[in-house]
């Protein structure tokens, strides 16, 4: 019982660090280029964040029960053989329940088998961690992931058809599809982020103070 | 032959950068930046897989037929594995001395959107492979540049007197924001 | 005796960033009295938004950073000036405005204050402003006729291409080269006075505000590329003069490439980097999209400043020698 509430406890911490406090984009710097070049609007940030989730799940439980056999160095080599093989499903899957969302992202939708978050997760991760830590890891990862996403995905889409609510200027017309926008978003998330992490880690640093007279 | 490779190596460097107009291979380029000493083993080494990559796309693939679209990619990253397959294993089992160098270098080199984009790159542009190969040098080269730059800005994005929310990776997304910006200027619209 | 790293620019001998700043904001100022004699006071609302908005900025970043607000800056009145001369007059107001809270919000105050930032903020506003609204950017009046701007609201006006457009389209300008040196073709409010922009590139040069090398190296390598590869069917002369008086290219030579921050330290790296500006100008202009590419070019030049100053520092053999000013 005491084992599994520990087990428990740290999911939830591994969930939440992939989730907010370690987030893979914000923090990691990884998974940039779908998020840069296709989270244009609300709808192409779902269908992204469906195709992570549904790589990021089976090629990090795959490579937990068996990246262990396969020798280190050929290891890389296999997340990209298991995440290829998994994308034709994911893919299916994701134009099944959002018809039309995979082709509408283009070459975005392809080079998620080499998303930088799946591909690291999978290949350092995985391999080292219990399957539950694993299935913490990769949900808290897609949902950090899928959040930096609908954010990207909702200012732009917001931006460029100009109906930011009591907005003063006229649409950024295609300026903001840009690969640079994205960027500079992103930059303003990982700072807002960072200072919640420094506010987190101050708070943390004061409780301990005032628990050792 | 020679001057249709240097003229879409050219077009790599500037109008159609893959990394600065096209938003790609940032994450990797990020990491680069970090070990100024090995970003040059580390763009040779993309620009092998891009290589690899651009030509690969030349072999035509069995029709899929339709709603087959997404058997493409698989099969292009399929292909790129077995190149990081066999360049590590030549290279370790001939080169013990050169593995030792560029092993923790292969990996994030062969799996990196950039390299992954060639065949995309090379359908959308219709190169052909003169085009495709000069195409996939200039994008090691930009990778380069772009892991020199990166590596110059660091003084500036880690400076003591910024805010401290910004210090770091923030500043450093805002920096490849603005240079994407400016590669922008070749286009002014979408490139990929 | 304690040392401290100090941030850019660097200067000595009797010079003081303050006086530097102030400076070039009298400069920028000339530069907007043709504007106000030929079409009233728009140019001063344009320039007056401008800087607000800078200023604005500026004291909302103090106010989430709880630091004191200091409005003897002169460097933020600076990037203010600097945003409107490379928009058309007949910008809408908020124009500028935009172009400006880019450049404080994104391209200055996240690195810190003045002298860390490392791209010019006037440049990076007016290429934000170029991607997100083009047609509003590159869209200018016939000043052949006479028109009253309103302070506020529309006028109406009849468009026309600048001389670096029609230079883009392939074709000769109906305007003579020595005829640029006016300021009455279409463009942006502070870059068609090429004369006095001339000038006030002289007061900087003489004031030691600006860097003479870096301009020279830039229109020497803009007017080399226009004689060898010249965009119309003319003679190198004459494509040089097209080229060098058109557009903003001598506004971005004198006033944003010669930036004491954002340019390198030492005087071979200065040499270097204006050819190199030059040339990704002329780059710009042969395979950019837009008319003007100074702007965008200077962003990537920028970025290879630190890289030419370390460059030049290694080939010299760089020991604890001191830099140059």
């Amino acid at each position: 019982m005491k084992r599994n509430g520990q087990l428990l406890r740290g999911a939830r911490s591994i969930f939440l660090n992939g989730l907010l406090f370690r987030n893979p984009v914000l923090v990691g710097a990884l998974g940039l280029y779908p998020l840069v070049a296709a989270a244009r609007s609300v709808g192409s940030a779902a269908a992204l964040s469906l195709l992570f989730l549904l790589l990021a799940l089976p090629c990090g439980l795959i490579l937990c029960f068996f990246g262990m056999l396969a020798p280190r160095w050929f290891r890389p080599g296999l997340v990209l053989l298991v995440s290829a093989a998994c994308y034709p499903a994911a893919a299916a899957l994701a134009d099944l329940l959002l018809p039309g969302s995979v082709s509408g992202l283009g070459m975005a939708a392809g080079l998620m088998i080499c998303n930088s978050a799946v591909y690291s997760r999978a290949e350092e991760y995985a391999p080292e961690h219990v399957a539950a830590a694993v299935l913490a890891d990769a949900f808290g990862c897609s949902l950090g992931f899928a959040g930096v996403a609908f954010l990207l995905g909702a200012l732009r889409g917001l931006w460029l058809t100009g109906s930011l609510p009591g907005a003063v200027l006229p649409p950024a017309g295609k300026g903001f599809d840009l690969p640079f926008a994205g960027f500079l978003m992103l930059g303003f998330l990982a700072a807002l982020l960072q200072w919640l992490n420094r506010r987190r880690a101050e708070r943390a640093a004061e409780r301990l103070k005032r628990r050792i007279p | 032959m020679f001057a249709e490779m240097m003229a879409t190596a050219l077009l790599a460097l500037g109008a159609e950068n893959l990394l600065f107009a096209g938003g790609s291979g940032f994450s990797r380029a990020l990491r680069s930046a970090r070990r100024p000493a090995a970003a040059g083993r580390y763009a040779l080494l993309v620009a092998w897989f891009s290589l690899a990559s651009a030509l690969i796309g030349f072999r035509p693939l069995p029709p899929f037929g339709t709603g087959g679209e997404a058997l493409r990619p698989a099969c292009f990253a399929a292909a790129a594995a077995g190149v990081y397959a066999a360049t590590a294993a030549l290279l370790r089992f001939l080169l013990p001395a050169l593995y030792r160098r560029v092993s923790g270098l292969l990996a994030p080199a062969a799996v990196n959107t950039v390299v992954l984009a060639m065949p995309y790159v090379r359908r959308s542009f219709s190169f052909g492979p003169a085009a495709a190969a000069g195409y996939a040098l200039g994008t090691g080269l930009a990778f380069y540049l772009a892991s020199l730059l990166l590596a110059g800005a660091e003084p500036k994005c880690r400076n003591a007197d910024m805010p401290a929310a910004f210090r770091g990776l923030p500043a450093a997304f805002l920096y490849v924001g603005i240079l994407s910006m400016a590669f922008a200027g070749f286009t002014g619209g979408r490139v990929f | 005796m304690p040392l401290t790293k100090a941030a850019a620019p660097f200067v000595r001998g009797g010079l003081t960033v303050a006086g530097m700043m102030r400076n070039a904001a009298l400069a920028l100022l000339a530069l907007l009295v043709l504007p106000v004699v030929h079409y009233g006071p728009r140019p001063l609302l344009l320039a007056g938004a401008s800087v607000l908005t800078c200023f604005a900025c500026r004291v909302l970043v103090c106010l989430v950073r709880r630091t004191s607000v200091s409005f003897s800056e002169f460097s933020v009145l600076v990037t203010g000036l600097s945003v409107p001369m490379l928009l058309p007059l007949n910008a809408p107001v908020w124009l500028p405005c935009a172009a400006s809270a880019f450049a404080v919000l994104a391209a200055r105050e996240p690195f810190g204050p003045f002298g860390r930032n490392p791209f010019n903020p006037s440049a990076a506003g007016v290429a934000f402003a170029a991607l997100c609204w083009p047609q509003r950017v590159f869209s200018y009046f016939d000043p052949s006729r006479p028109y009253g701007f309103p302070l506020f609201g529309r006028a109406a006006y009849r468009a026309a291409q600048s001389p670096a457009a029609v230079l883009k389209e392939g074709l000769k300008p109906d305007i003579l080269p020595l005829d640029l040196l006016w300021g009455r073709t279409p463009g942006p409010l502070g870059t068609t006075a090429i004369l006095v922009v001339g000038a006030c590139g002289l007061f900087l040069f003489l004031t030691r505000t600006a860097k003479w090398e870096i301009t020279a190296g830039f229109l020497g390598a803009a007017a080399l590329i226009a004689a060898l590869y010249p965009r119309i069917l003319c003679s190198p002369a004459t494509s040089v003069k097209y080229e060098l008086l058109s557009g903003s290219l001598l506004f971005g030579a004198v006033f944003l490439a010669t930036d004491p921050v954002t340019s390198p330290r030492t005087f071979s790296g200065r040499c270097v980097y204006g050819a190199f500006a030059g040339a990704l100008t002329m780059a710009f202009r042969w395979f950019g999209t837009y008319e003007q590419g100074v702007c965008f070019a200077l962003l990537i030049a920028n970025a290879f400043a630190p890289l030419l100053d370390s460059a030049v520092l290694r080939l010299r053999g760089w020991e604890g020698k001191t830099h140059e000013a």
